[in-house]
């Protein structure tokens, strides 16, 4: 399976009661896998912290993953996760099978694998001293 | 009859936890009674010895004042004097108060809930902030130590040594020059195991310099003592730096063009020129006559003086800028604002320059390194000012300027670098490069070190740490804050305090302006005492002291000694429960469980407590607060080394490598001598605030020191002739042990511990004599405070100093509340942001006051 699909296949969300959420974007002819998305820490007063399921191709990277749940939450969430340089903030985790991840333009699938679990912590910068 | 007097008699390895330094403890207990407590000699953190707070632990597990069952107020009212009517309850009736209303708050905002700590309990906050976390707010306040943080030191520690903190080394210095602090004293990080290093330097040759307003337990130790007036350190090194770059010419430049940013061109807008393809910060290379990226492989050698054309604009290296920006600031200009004489400032600047030795090296280990004998010390004194980050800032760059910073002799940030515990290679951390070569620290306390900096936020906290991403630690600004969010734009309240044994009542400023900020917020505090600050709680749970309760461990980067060996303790309880004390690890369990918060949480804890396969909190097992620290253990340090093992051997070491504890030489970071990024960042808080409407002076964002005068220099009245100053003594620890009686015979002892020292002549203009009672009246607060004064000709003559936290009220502090035990300096310093350095969020602690002698005389 190629890696150059152009984004325009379908993705559907679902909510843990099974709820869907409207499509977002779509993806090419990818495979498609099974995604659990949780938040955990500082951002369950702008998203919906119970695990979010989702179907998205495996050509996806990260950054597609985050960026659709951005597109989702809205501004807020953005402000939550990224810097106005398009990274993540430095109190923000990444965990994509129990494995941080060390950038966003990981892909979420190795072609091998038909789902993923993805972690996203939002630490508080609670202060020592 | 004589096998029935068969006694236990045990000596059980723990830590200490009366002050942030976790010295290991050894405690001789004989029947289930804890009999002694002595210094564990294995420990490399205090090598056996241990100061009178760490012997009179005793007396505070057996202090008939604790509280031992939970109690629930039953006066609606709260006041700092008012009974809050208390009655005991049951575990399950505040259990089920507290977890309804985490529950509400959790469901409608988390953000309303505040968490308030302190250092001392080092085990129990983290473990908390844990909790906090996972609950979803952003807000907490270390308040136990409150204005006593060294906020703007910890700011540079960060930027410059990668670590929370920095100490001399003591093996190797030869010239410590000590702007306040209590190193080597009693107090500061790695207390008496650096008392005891610091000794020894001393009889090998070290020479130690004390600048500060009072020859107090840190100047006491020196070999000479120079008074200076308080918060115009910052004035003394900017001469000491113009002297040294300017007049003297003694500079590390192999140091400055390697690990520093002085050679980075600096444009007239004062931002880095940057190079066109990979917007790379640009040098000047004199051999090949061009500028290129820092890290380019053919640079030949870096420039630090000069001035070029780049791109047809104006460029010059950071250094040069940096030297011409100093040579306003002379030792004449610095006389009459330090009132140090010129002459004194030259000897001391060309001292520590040629101390410095710089171009010397030394072997160790089979390794050649730069050796730079020489380290300037400075915390809450020198910067907890109104001018605390640019005044930082030139203290700081005494050590970079001679190439000092975490070299052999030099300054070391307290465990910038380790290479891991050998047999698992976890605990491993060191600092890296970023994009522009500057450092990024390898472990911070909090999930953010200041650099790169976050983002600027809107008011998303309740202490402006999201707008003004500088502040590393407590903020002086969420006392303000939390009276009035609407005013800074935070769309909540706070509405429930979780109070981890803190009094930040009186570790703050005045007592009144925090008793408005807290008294309409429903307070749960794990409480030892009914202390000042549970006069505001609605329910209290009884705690167990650092003596009864288990820990994760409690060692943290700025406990282990900087030099020698890794140490790593644990805390386990060396009693049964007394009464029905419980430890607060255990009881944000149960509450985990109430507020079905587990998923969460272990993976909180798995992320936060580094918990790896195999011994990762799994979510549909309930682990006992023994079996994390157990896998916390296990994960760290091997299966053989679980809890179990830590009880009966109480600590694991191994030995520092050079490349650990001197390891600079070893990086391929750089560090800023120019503060290129302040400038752009200030900017970004300026427009923030604007577009909040909140007034906030951000002129302190400036890439390079100066000195500025705090509000109290402004002040200048006959009627307020004299500054108040604060300093730590090595037998309290902020507020929190005035009520042990050994502590209060120790401090009885000394006639400065609960006294008010003013010098001689001052006094005898005033007429006050040795141990008169003595009126201390603020000019911002207008509030007065009550001493017994101590003359003394060791103290500068514009200055009157207070020890701790003394001068307690709380009526169930039967031996801390009498008349005589000290003052609350808190009641001079006023709440406001016009006392606070907007960068680093730091209390200005000087203030003006009127001093005479008390009408009454008991």
């Amino acid at each position: 399976m190629g890696r150059q699909g152009r984004l325009t296949l379908r993705v559907s969300m679902h909510n843990h009661n099974g709820m869907p959420f409207a499509p977002f974007l779509t993806i090419g002819k990818e495979s498609l896998m099974q995604v659990e998305v949780r938040f955990y820490g500082f951002v369950r007063d702008v998203v919906d912290t119970s695990p979010l399921a989702l179907q998205m191709p495996d050509c996806c990277t990260l950054r597609n993953l985050v960026d659709l749940l951005v597109q989702r939450y809205g501004e807020k969430l953005h402000e939550r996760l990224y810097t106005n340089a398009g990274e993540l903030e430095a109190n923000v985790r990444v965990f994509v099978e129990d494995a941080q991840a060390g950038s966003l333009e990981e892909l979420l699938g190795d072609g091998q694998k038909s789902s993923a679990e993805v972690k996203v912590f939002v630490l508080s910068a609670t202060a020592g001293g | 009859m004589a096998a029935n007097l068969a006694q236990e008699d045990r000596w059980i390895p723990t830590t200490c936890g009366v002050c942030y330094s976790v010295c290991a403890l050894q405690v001789h207990r004989v029947n289930g009674t804890v009999v002694k407590i002595e210094g564990n000699p294995d420990s490399a953190t205090n090598r056996g010895r241990l100061c009178p707070r760490g012997v009179s632990g005793i007396m505070t597990l057996y202090d008939p004042n604790r509280v031992n069952v939970p109690l629930k107020r039953t006066n609606p009212e709260k006041g700092l004097n008012t009974d809050p009517g208390w009655v005991q309850i049951t575990w399950e009736e505040a259990l089920d108060t507290i977890a309804a209303r985490l529950s509400k708050i959790r469901r409608e905002d988390p953000r309303k809930l505040l968490l308030t700590g302190t250092v001392t309990t080092q085990d129990e906050v983290p473990f908390a902030k844990i909790f906090a976390m996972t609950f979803g707010t952003p807000n907490g306040w270390n308040s136990g130590a409150g204005n006593h943080c060294g906020t703007a030191e910890h700011l540079f520690g960060a930027l410059l040594h990668a670590s929370w903190s920095k100490l001399p080394d003591p093996d190797h210095c030869r010239y410590l020059l000590n702007f306040g602090t209590g190193t080597g004293s009693g107090s500061y990080y790695c207390v008496t195991g650096m008392a005891q290093r610091i000794a020894e330097a001393r009889v090998r040759g070290m020479k130690h310099v004390a600048i500060d307003p009072f020859l107090g337990p840190g100047a006491e130790k020196a070999d000479e003592w120079i008074p200076i007036r308080p918060g115009t350190d910052g004035a003394f090194a900017l001469a000491m730096l113009n002297v040294l770059l300017n007049e003297l010419s003694i500079y590390d430049g192999d140091y400055l063009k390697h690990h520093t940013n002085a050679p980075y061109l600096i444009g007239d807008d004062g931002l880095y020129i940057r190079d066109a393809k990979q917007q790379l910060p640009l040098i000047w290379d004199p051999v090949d006559a061009g500028e290129k990226p820092f890290s380019d492989p053919t640079i030949k050698d870096f420039a630090l003086e000069g001035e070029y054309r780049v791109n047809g604009l104006r460029a010059r290296p950071a250094f040069t800028i940096l030297r011409e920006h100093l040579k306003p600031f002379t030792p004449e200009w610095a006389e009459p604002i330090t009132t140090v004489p010129a002459a004194t400032i030259r000897r001391i600047a060309n001292e520590f320059g040629q101390e410095a030795r710089i171009g010397s090296t030394i072997v160790l280990e089979g390794k050649v390194l730069p050796y730079r004998p020489v380290a300037v010390m400075y915390f809450k004194g020198a910067q907890g000012h109104k001018n605390a980050l640019l005044s930082s800032m030139a203290l700081e760059l005494l050590t970079e300027v001679v190439g000092a910073s975490n070299v052999p002799g030099g300054l070391l940030g307290m465990n910038s670098c380790s290479l891991g515990y050998p047999e698992t290679g976890q605990l491993k951390w060191t600092p890296k490069a970023d994009r522009d070569g500057l450092m990024v620290t390898g472990r911070w306390p909090n999930p953010s070190p200041p650099y790169p900096p976050r983002e600027v936020k809107g008011a998303e906290t309740i202490d402006l740490r999201g707008m003004i991403p500088t502040c590393p630690g407590s903020s002086g600004a969420l006392p303000v804050v939390m009276a009035d969010p609407e005013r800074f734009k935070v769309p909540y309240k706070i509405e429930m305090n979780l109070h981890v044994g803190s009094n930040y009542v009186m570790t703050f400023a005045n007592p009144k302006a925090i008793e408005e900020a807290f008294r309409n917020v429903f307070q749960v505090s794990f409480a030892l005492f009914l202390d000042e600050s549970t006069y505001l709680s609605d329910i209290v749970l009884p705690a167990a002291s650092y003596l009864e309760r288990l820990s994760h461990t409690a060692d943290w980067i700025s406990s282990n000694s900087p030099v020698g060996e890794w140490c790593y303790h644990v805390r386990q309880p060396v009693v049964g429960q007394i009464a029905e004390r419980r430890s607060a690890c255990d009881v944000l369990l149960e509450l985990v469980e109430r507020l079905g918060m587990r998923e969460e949480f272990y993976n909180f804890v798995n992320l936060m407590l580094e918990v790896k396969a195999p011994y990762t909190l799994e979510t549909d097992s309930r682990y006992s607060w023994e079996e994390i620290v157990d896998r916390r253990y296990k994960s760290l340090f091997g299966a053989e080394r679980g809890l179990e093992w830590f009880k009966e051997h109480g600590l694991v070491k191994w030995p520092k490598k050079a490349e650990e504890v001197y390891w600079k030489p070893f990086s391929h970071t750089r560090v800023p001598l120019y503060f290129e990024w302040f400038k752009p960042l200030g900017e970004k808080v300026r427009a923030m605030s604007e577009k909040l409407g909140i007034e906030l002076d951000t002129s302190a964002f400036q890439p390079l020191p100066e000195w500025r005068p705090c509000l109290s220099y402004k002040e200048n009245s006959r009627d307020h002739s004299l500054y108040a100053i604060y300093y730590k003594i090595p037998m309290q620890t902020f507020s929190g042990t005035y009520n042990n009686p050994w502590l209060d015979e120790v401090s009885k002892i000394d006639r400065f511990a609960y006294g008010v020292a003013i010098n001689t002549e001052t006094a005898r203009q005033r007429g006050i004599r040795e141990g008169d009672w003595i009126e201390i009246k603020s000019s911002p607060t207008g509030n007065t405070i009550r001493g017994q004064a101590a003359l003394t000709e060791g103290i500068h003559p514009e200055v009157v100093a207070i020890a701790g936290c003394g001068g307690h009220w709380s009526k169930y502090l039967s031996v801390a509340n009498q008349d005589g035990k000290g003052l609350c300096f808190e009641w001079l310093m006023p709440v406001g942001l016009d006392n606070v350095d907007i960068p680093s969020l730091t209390q200005d602690q000087c203030v003006r006051v009127t001093v005479s002698k008390a009408r009454a005389q008991p």
